[in-house]
C-alpha cells in the first residue's frame, strides 16, 4: 500500500493526494534538494557581499561589510531547516540579507556616521575640473547619489536597490522581504520621489 | 519647480500599466522641463549605481567562511540542547555562579594602608563579594581606576567593574581607557563614568556624589538618570545641598536635574528639528536654538548644539559650523558624537583653509578615537590636510596604518601618490 502512494505524482493532483504520500519520503527528498550552508557560501557568497555592500553604499566601514556578511550566513545556518525551496536560493539570500543590512541600519548614530564618511569622501575627490577624466567625475557623481539615498529612509532605500539596481521584481522583494507586494510599490514610489528631491536641492547646491 | 504628472513619472512602472499609458508618460516628460528633468535625475542615478558594482573579494572568501564557521559553532554550542534542558540548565548555571563565586579578580589589589575584612588574608587580589572594611585609608589599584578606601567605610566588589559602597567615603579615580564604566551602586543611586574622579559618601541612607573630573551618570529609583559633571554634586535627599560652582559650563550644576517632563519637550523638539535639517536648515536651527535657551542639559543639548553645527554647515557658514561641532565633541554627554563632530569640526576647517587647525581638529593621537568607525575617514582627511600644506611625505605617513579598504583611503593615497609622483617632476 505504501509502494502504491508512493507512485502518485503529487503534481496530478490536489493536496488531498500530496498528502498521501509518506510526509518522510518528501522531507527527505526535501532535504536532498536544500543545499548547504557552505554550498550556499561558495556560491553566493560574491553576491551576498555586493548586495550588502550595495545596501549600506559606499559610506560604511569594510569591517560592517565583512560583519553583515558572516552575520547572513550564520542567519542562513539557523533558517535553512525552514527553507522550503519555493523560492531560489538567491532571492531567499537576498530577504536575509536585506534584513540583515535594515536591523544594522537602525540606529541613527550608525547612520550620521554613514553619512559624515560619504561627504569626507566627496571632500577627497578630485572635481570634475580638476581632473576630467571620466573616473574622477564618475565617483563625484556616484557620491553625490548617495548622499541623496542617505536621505531615504532605509526601508524605501532597500526596496529602491533591490528594484533598481539588483532588477527584482516586486513579487520577489516582496517575498525577500516578508512584505505585500502592494507595501514594495508603495516603497518604491516614496523612495523615488525623496530621492528626486534630494538629487534636486543637492543639484542646487554649489 | 514641479508638474501634476511628476507623481505618475514616481509610480512608472506600475503594476498592470498599458503601454499606451506608458508611451503618454513618455511623451509628457520628453516636453515638459520639469518631468524630464525628473526623468534623467533618477535614470542617471539608477545607472550611475548599476555601474558601481562594490567589490567582492575572492581574496578573502577563506577567512570568511572560517569566521562564518566559528561563529556557527559558538550559536550551536550554546542551543545544542532542546530548550526545555537548556533553558533551566542555564539559568541553573547562573545561580550556581552567582552563590559560588568564592574567588578575588585579579584586576584589583590593595597596595597600602590596611583592611579588615570577612577573610584576613588579604595581600594580592581583593576577595569577591566579602565585606573590605577599612581601618586606615585604603588604596585599590585595578586595571585602570584606584579606589581610595576612607578609614571607617566598608565596601564589597561586585564583579570586575562593579562595587557596591554600604557607608562612608570612595574616591574613585578612572581612567579614560577602560572598556567598560567603573560603577559604584549604593542603597540609592548607581554612579559610573569613565575617564573621570568622583567620590561617593553613603551616611545616614543619604548617598552623595561629587565629581572632581570629567563627568559621571547618576541613576536612582524613580528619577531620570542625569549627568553630573566636574564641579557638581548630587545628592539622593530630596533637598539636596546647594551645587557648587562648576567649571564646565555644558553641565552646569543648575542643569544637572531637568525635571522628566522638560526632557521629553527637549527631545521631541530636538528630534523635530533633526528631521527639518536638510529642507529648511533656518527653521531647524531655531528649533534647536529653543531648545538650547531652555537649559537642555546631557543629551538633548549634545543633539540640540549638533543640530545647529549641521544647518550652519548645510548653509555653507563654515565658521560658525567648525565652533559648534568643536562645542559637540568637547561636550561631557558627547562622547558617542566626540569622533564625528572632530571630523566635521576638520572638514569645515579645511573648506576655510586652514589646515593645520584642521589636523589639530582630528586628533588623531587621541586613544578614544584610535579605532573609531571613522578612522579611515579621518586618516584620509588628515592626508589631504598635509597636501595642502605641501607635505606630501607626512600626508603618505599618516595614511599608513589606515584601513585600506576604506574607499576614502584609497582615494587619499591615490592623491598622496600623484602629489609625490609631481614633486619627482
Amino acid at each position: 500500500m505504501m509502494r502504491m502512494r508512493l507512485l502518485i505524482p503529487c503534481a496530478l493532483g490536489g493536496p488531498w493526494l500530496s498528502s498521501l504520500v509518506d510526509p518522510g519520503v518528501r522531507e527527505r527528498a526535501r532535504l536532498e534538494r536544500t543545499p548547504t550552508v557552505e554550498e550556499l557560501f561558495r556560491r553566493h557568497s560574491d553576491d551576498v557581499r555586493r548586495i550588502v555592500a550595495r545596501l549600506l553604499g559606499p559610506g560604511a566601514a569594510p569591517s560592517d561589510v565583512e560583519d553583515l556578511v558572516q552575520q547572513v550566513f550564520v542567519v542562513v545556518h539557523g533558517a535553512l531547516p525552514r527553507f522550503r525551496g519555493d523560492s531560489k536560493p538567491i532571492t531567499w539570500l537576498y530577504g536575509i540579507a536585506s534584513r540583515t543590512v535594515l536591523t544594522h541600519l537602525r540606529g541613527r548614530r550608525r547612520h550620521r556616521k554613514m553619512v559624515a564618511s560619504l561627504e569626507v569622501m566627496t571632500d577627497l575627490l578630485p572635481t570634475a575640473t580638476e581632473h576630467p577624466e571620466t573616473e574622477a567625475s564618475r565617483r563625484q557623481a556616484l557620491n553625490r547619489v548617495w548622499r541623496a539615498l542617505m536621505t531615504v529612509s532605509a526601508k524605501k532605500r532597500v526596496v529602491f536597490i533591490l528594484y533598481e539596481v539588483e532588477g527584482l521584481t516586486g513579487r520577489e522583494i516582496a517575498e525577500a522581504l516578508q512584505i505585500k507586494e502592494a507595501t514594495v510599490h508603495t516603497r518604491l514610489y516614496h523612495a523615488r520621489r525623496d530621492l528626486d528631491a534630494a538629487l534636486a536641492t543637492l543639484e542646487a547646491t554649489p | 519647480m514641479t508638474c501634476e504628472h511628476a507623481d505618475a513619472l514616481y509610480r512608472h512602472p506600475w503594476p498592470g500599466q498599458t503601454s499606451r499609458e506608458r508611451e503618454t508618460l513618455r511623451e509628457h516628460a520628453s516636453a515638459c522641463a520639469a518631468c524630464g528633468a525628473t526623468v534623467r535625475r533618477l535614470e542617471s542615478a539608477r545607472r550611475l549605481l548599476m555601474d558601481d558594482v562594490p567589490l567582492a573579494s575572492r581574496r578573502e572568501d577563506a577567512a570568511t567562511w572560517a569566521a562564518v564557521e566559528a561563529r556557527i559553532e559558538a550559536r550551536s554550542s550554546l542551543w545544542r540542547w532542546p530548550a526545555w534542558v537548556a533553558v533551566p540548565a542555564a539559568a541553573a548555571a547562573l545561580v550556581a555562579a552567582l552563590m559560588l563565586r568564592p574567588t578575588a579578580p585579579e584586576a584589583y589589589t590593595v597596595t597600602a594602608g590596611a583592611l579588615a575584612t570577612a577573610e584576613a588574608t588579604v595581600t594580592g587580589g581583593v576577595p569577591s563579594d566579602a565585606p573590605l572594611s577599612a581601618t586606615v585609608r585604603t588604596r585599590i589599584e585595578g586595571e585602570g581606576a584606584v579606589l581610595t578606601l576612607e578609614p571607617g567605610a566598608q565596601a564589597r566588589l561586585r564583579s570586575r567593574d562593579l562595587w557596591a559602597l554600604e557607608y562612608g567615603d570612595l574616591a574613585v579615580e578612572v581612567q579614560p581607557t577602560p572598556a567598560a564604566p567603573l560603577t559604584v551602586l549604593t542603597e540609592a543611586a548607581r554612579v559610573s563614568g569613565v575617564g573621570t574622579h568622583f567620590r561617593v559618601s553613603v551616611a545616614d541612607g543619604e548617598t552623595r556624589v561629587s565629581v572632581s573630573r570629567g563627568q559621571v551618570r547618576v541613576e536612582s529609583k524613580g528619577a531620570p538618570a542625569l549627568t553630573v559633571g566636574a564641579g557638581a554634586e548630587w545628592s539622593s535627599r530630596p533637598a539636596p545641598p546647594p551645587l557648587a560652582p562648576s567649571t564646565e559650563p555644558a553641565v552646569a550644576p543648575s542643569q544637572a536635574r531637568p525635571d522628566a517632563a522638560r526632557r521629553a519637550e527637549d527631545r521631541a523638539a530636538v528630534d523635530r528639528a533633526r528631521a527639518l535639517v536638510t529642507q529648511d536648515a533656518l527653521r531647524a536651527r531655531r528649533i534647536a536654538g529653543e531648545v538650547l535657551e531652555r537649559r537642555a542639559a546631557g543629551p538633548e543639548e549634545v543633539d540640540a548644539l549638533a543640530v545647529i553645527a549641521d544647518a550652519h554647515r548645510l548653509s555653507g557658514e563654515h565658521r560658525a559650523a567648525a565652533s559648534f561641532y568643536a562645542r559637540v565633541a568637547a561636550h561631557p554627554a558627547g562622547v558617542a558624537y566626540a569622533e564625528e563632530a572632530r571630523l566635521r569640526q576638520a572638514q569645515m576647517l579645511m573648506a576655510l583653509g586652514e589646515h593645520r587647525a584642521a589636523l589639530d581638529a582630528l586628533a588623531l593621537d587621541d586613544p578614544r578615537l584610535a579605532r573609531g568607525a571613522l578612522a579611515p575617514e579621518r586618516a584620509a582627511l588628515a592626508a589631504q590636510a598635509w597636501l595642502r600644506l605641501g607635505e606630501p611625505d607626512r600626508a603618505a605617513a599618516a595614511l599608513e596604518s589606515a584601513d585600506p579598504r576604506s574607499l576614502a583611503v584609497q582615494d587619499a593615497r591615490r592623491a598622496v601618490q600623484r602629489a609625490l609622483e609631481g614633486g619627482q617632476r
